[in-house]
This record gives C-alpha cells, sequence and structure tokens, in this order.
C-alpha cells in the first residue's frame, strides 16, 4: 500500500476491480457508449443532417466551451444537436463557425461567461485553422493522431488548465466519427477527468482509502494514479473507462448505495450479461459513498 | 396633510422593520377565488401570496396574522381551515384571525411576517450589469388558470393534480436562504412574469436580457411560451446575482433541493427583452 497522509491507494481493491471491469470487456463498454451515453445519441444525430465532417467540427469545438452550463449536459447536448441539425449542411468551414457562435449566442446553457467562450472557439478557430481544415477533409486523423491535436488546440488556448475540456473534444469528436455498431476503441492515454461522480466511485470501489469522496474531489492525483493502474491491467483506456463509470455513477450522488446500484443494474442488465454486470457492480459499488 | 403613500416600503416587495420583515396582501372573493377553488383553497393561496413576498425579500416565514370579511359561518369555518392549512405549510404559527360580517362579497387581508438573517434583506433595486437573472420555481399555472377562465381549456380535460397546482403552485419556502446570502435584487410574481421582470427593471434601473422560461413540464401540453411569459400568481421568484457568487448561490440551490435555473442576464438600459425582442410590460395592475 502506497501511503500519502490521510490517502492510500488500496492494491488489493484495484486488483478486484480491474478484473471485474476487464471481464466485463472493452466491446461491451463500447456498445454501453453508444446505448446509454445521450451525448453519443445526439452527435449521431446531428451526423445525420450535416455529414460526419462538419459533424466532427461542431463536436471538437463545442466541446471546448462546455463547461459551466446553465442547463444538464444532457440539454446542452440536445440543444446543440437540434440547433445545428436544422441549420443544415454549411457550404464552406467560414459559415460552420457562424453557425456555431450563432448557436452559442441562442441556446441559453452557454449563459454563464458567453463572451469567454466566445473568445475561446475564436481562438481555436485562428489559432488552429490549419489543423481544423484537415480534420474537415479527413476526420479520421481525431482518432489516428488524437495526441497532434491535443497538443495543437492546447498551444492555440495556450493554457494548461484547460486539459480536461481538451481530452473531452478528443472524445466528442471520436463520438461522431465512430458509427453506430463499431467496436473502434480510442486509443489514448489521459488522466482520468475526476469530477465529482468519479471521485465517489473512486471512494465506492475501495481503489482509493480517504476519508471522503470530497478530499478525493479535491486531492484528485491519487486517483488519477489509481485508475491509470485500472487502465493498464484491464486493458482498458481511461477515455473508455470514463464513459463507464459516468454512466454507472450517475445516481451516488443523489441517492444511497442499495438504490444507486439497483439503478444502474436495472439500466444495464437489458444491454449485458446478468453475470458480468453484477460482478462489476458489486466491486465499484463496494462501500456507500460518503 | 401627509397621506399614506408607502415611501417607507418603496422598492421592497416586503418591508424591512427591525429584525422583521412583513407584508400585507388582501383580496375580494369576487376578483380573485377562481371558481373551481373552495374558500379554504382560496385564504391558503392568499397566504402563500403574502408570504411569497416576505420569502423573496430573504425572510424566513414565521407568522401570519388576517382578517376576514365573512358572508356567513361556512365561509369563515372554510377560511380559518385554509390559514391553518397554510400555516402548516408555511411552518408559521397564526397570531391573530379578525373576522367581520361582509355583506355580499367575502375578502380577505392576510400580513406574513419573517425573520432576516442578520438583518440581511433584498429589494427589487439593486440589479447591476453583468449579474444573471435566475428563476426559481416553475412558472405557468396562471396561465393554466386563465385558459381555463376563458373556457379555453375544458376542466374536465385537465388532472386534479395538475389543477390543484394552480391553488398551490411551485413555491420554494426555502429559497430565502439564497436570497438573502447573495441575491443583488429580487422581486416575486404575482401580477404576472414579465411584470415581475420589470419590478426589477424599473427600481434597479438595468435591461434584462431574458433568454428562457421555465414552465413546468407537465404543462407543456396546455401553454406555450409566449402565453407563459404572462404567467401570473405562480409565485415563483426572480432574483439576479453576480457572477461572483452565482457558483454559490447554485450550490446552496442544490444543496437546499430549491428549484433555480439561469433564465437571463442584466445589462445597461431599461425595459425587458426575451429573445432579443423587447416585452410590453403588462399584468394586473391592482
Amino acid at each position: 500500500m502506497a501511503g500519502r497522509g490521510r490517502m492510500n491507494i488500496n492494491e488489493a481493491r484495484i486488483n478486484i476491480v480491474s478484473e471485474s471491469i476487464k471481464n466485463f470487456g472493452l466491446d461491451n463498454i463500447l456498445l454501453l457508449e453508444e446505448k446509454l451515453d445521450p451525448q453519443f445519441e445526439y452527435i449521431q444525430r446531428l451526423k445525420e443532417k450535416v455529414g460526419k465532417n462538419y459533424a466532427t467540427i461542431y463536436s471538437l469545438l463545442v466541446s471546448l466551451i462546455s463547461y459551466k452550463l446553465a442547463m444538464k449536459g444532457e440539454e446542452w447536448w440536445k440543444c446543440f444537436s437540434e440547433y445545428l441539425s436544422e441549420k443544415g449542411k454549411p457550404k464552406n468551414f467560414d459559415e460552420a463557425v457562424n453557425n456555431l457562435t450563432n448557436f452559442v449566442k441562442d441556446c441559453k446553457g452557454s449563459i454563464i461567461g458567453r463572451s469567454i467562450k466566445m473568445k475561446r472557439i475564436e481562438k481555436v478557430v485562428n489559432g488552429s485553422k490549419d489543423l481544423l481544415l484537415e480534420i474537415l477533409n479527413n476526420p479520421e486523423i481525431v482518432i489516428e493522431k488524437p495526441d497532434k491535436i491535443m497538443k495543437n488546440i492546447a498551444r492555440s488556448l495556450n493554457s494548461e488548465e484547460w486539459k480536461k475540456t481538451i481530452t473531452f473534444s478528443i472524445k466528442m469528436s471520436y463520438y461522431s466519427i465512430k458509427n453506430r455498431g463499431e467496436l473502434k476503441p480510442l486509443t489514448i492515454s489521459i488522466p482520468m477527468p475526476i469530477d465529482i461522480r468519479i471521485s465517489c466511485i473512486s471512494y465506492t470501489s475501495g481503489i482509493v482509502e480517504s476519508n471522503s469522496y470530497k478530499e478525493i474531489f479535491k486531492k484528485p492525483r491519487i486517483a488519477i494514479e489509481a485508475w491509470d493502474m485500472v487502465s493498464k491491467l484491464s486493458n482498458i483506456p481511461q477515455i473508455h473507462l470514463d464513459s463507464l463509470l459516468w454512466i454507472i455513477g450517475r445516481n451516488l450522488i443523489e441517492f444511497g448505495l442499495k438504490e444507486a446500484r439497483e439503478s444502474a443494474e436495472k439500466i444495464l442488465i437489458s444491454f449485458f450479461d446478468k453475470n458480468k454486470v453484477n460482478d462489476l457492480l458489486n466491486n465499484l459499488f463496494y462501500k456507500e459513498c460518503k | 396633510m401627509k397621506n399614506s403613500k408607502n415611501e417607507w416600503c418603496k422598492d421592497y416587495d416586503a418591508c424591512p422593520l427591525e429584525d422583521f420583515l412583513i407584508n400585507i396582501d388582501g383580496y375580494a372573493s369576487s376578483r380573485s377565488k377562481l371558481p373551481w377553488m373552495t374558500y379554504e383553497d382560496w385564504a391558503f393561496k392568499a397566504a402563500l401570496a403574502s408570504t411569497s413576498d416576505v420569502i423573496v425579500s430573504g425572510g424566513k416565514p414565521i407568522a401570519l396574522s388576517y382578517s376576514v370579511g365573512a358572508t356567513d359561518e361556512n365561509v369563515l369555518e372554510s377560511v380559518s381551515l385554509g390559514i391553518g392549512k397554510a400555516s402548516e405549510f408555511l411552518k408559521s404559527i397564526v397570531l391573530k384571525g379578525d373576522t367581520n360580517r361582509s355583506m355580499n362579497d367575502p375578502w380577505i387581508d392576510v400580513v406574513s411576517i419573517g425573520k432576516m438573517i442578520n438583518r440581511k434583506f433584498v429589494k427589487r433595486s439593486g440589479a447591476k450589469k453583468g449579474d444573471y437573472l435566475i428563476q426559481i420555481g416553475y412558472l405557468g399555472y396562471g396561465s393554466l388558470s386563465q385558459k381555463l377562465l376563458e373556457e379555453k381549456i375544458n376542466i374536465n380535460d385537465i388532472d386534479k393534480k395538475l389543477l390543484d397546482k394552480t391553488i398551490l403552485p411551485d413555491l420554494q419556502i426555502n429559497a430565502y436562504i439564497p436570497i438573502s446570502k447573495y441575491a443583488t435584487s429580487s422581486s416575486d410574481n404575482s401580477d404576472g412574469w414579465i411584470s415581475t421582470l420589470y419590478n426589477i427593471s424599473l427600481s434597479s434601473n438595468v435591461k434584462i436580457l431574458l433568454e428562457a422560461i421555465e414552465m413546468d413540464p407537465i404543462l407543456r401540453n396546455y401553454i406555450n411560451e409566449e402565453e407563459a411569459l404572462y404567467s401570473w400568481e405562480d409565485y415563483n421568484f426572480a432574483v439576479t446575482v453576480n457572477e461572483k457568487n452565482l457558483d454559490e448561490f447554485l450550490e446552496e440551490c442544490k444543496k437546499l433541493n430549491i428549484r433555480c435555473f439561469i433564465v437571463g442576464k442584466i445589462d445597461y438600459g431599461l425595459g425587458v427583452y426575451y429573445k432579443n425582442k423587447k416585452i410590453e410590460n403588462r399584468g394586473w395592475s391592482w
């Protein structure tokens, strides 16, 4: 056990959790993204209207401003998908940027810090224009060279602290490139984004020992390290692990362990093998989130 | 001779006095009791309406007093039951009930008293450019009442639970906590949502850029957005919050399970704009 103040990594739990995630399998996680992540569904709907190339550019750029939203994430992506679908397929890159700017102005989800969000898009459009045109021409490069894209965008934004949204933008553009039913993973290694939900599962699964999930949220370094280990042992990239944990951990904060587990079980069991689901949930919902 | 213009409480929904916020609201039955309401419902809603002003000003409801003009004993009994029910709902004691005989139109006045936290209260004036506009609680029930009154919707087509919302709307009692801590201005929706926003705009001398209306989803089949703009007696709240306190405000809402939505922004200028179009100020004037 690695000791770090009051927070520790529990290697025994890491091995058990990794094993049950490995047993659940990457293909099932990819399927779960398709079936249960509303972001995937909304991006696919947009793709049907504007084509893969523009849907990828739209998804990439809008992810970069998908923070501090004045509506639920699901509602934001619905607004995004419906608004830009209605505009139809843009004639060129400039029209796409114009459509996106209007979306930011018109969708009330972006109301908090709207001018900063607009500037952010402007920065990336100006600073990474060649790259964006390259993606427009060949969206597959998001899957082929994600690290190159992340570096380029980070340079345009000129800030380290935006790392999380940049990683997220890769995932959302990957959602646009991936077709329904296609089991193609995104093989990048990223630090697990430790939000409240993931902090809670880091606690309930027992892989991080701490007084409460709030401590994990405040000091996420150990949780990042723990999920890196799980990723390696289970052979599942963090970006896909994030999907799994995000979807099944959604009820943990609002409900108790038992209810959250039941709700996750109900959702998963309609798509996946009962034994694999139970094993996974038993290990991820190992103790109450507090 | 000095008249009784309420200069002391100009720009206030409820009036501050030492540690308390005080409000009085009165209603004539012929002008305020909806046909599907009993006198018990009517009295209950009158108490809610009076207390709504106290809550939106940042006061914790603690007491009610009322004076009723009743046409007969049955009305009197119904009214006292309604006030009793309201006092339980609002966790307020009833200090005094005064009874009078009315010839043909029952009436009621309700005084609501709230306690301030550290003598902090919020007025309609105080909103500044850059503040966010928050809607607390759903609206739209008044528009439903309007349509029922005009017989545009048949009352038999309405679920009882939905009809009850015209008597007990989405009043968020604990809203006084985040309001008293962080709001720069506030007003409650008694005479219509746009009229409520104009209260803030005119008192604060600001322009309100409204971007969304948060209507109760169960009303979706009955009311459209434009109708909801003028929805009255919903007793939901309009509150403005400075950007630096926005996260704390929303966090507090979440913690206390209060429905809070960011629906607009405050700018220089005057008037209320919905999706960049100026909206006319209309609603009940008295």
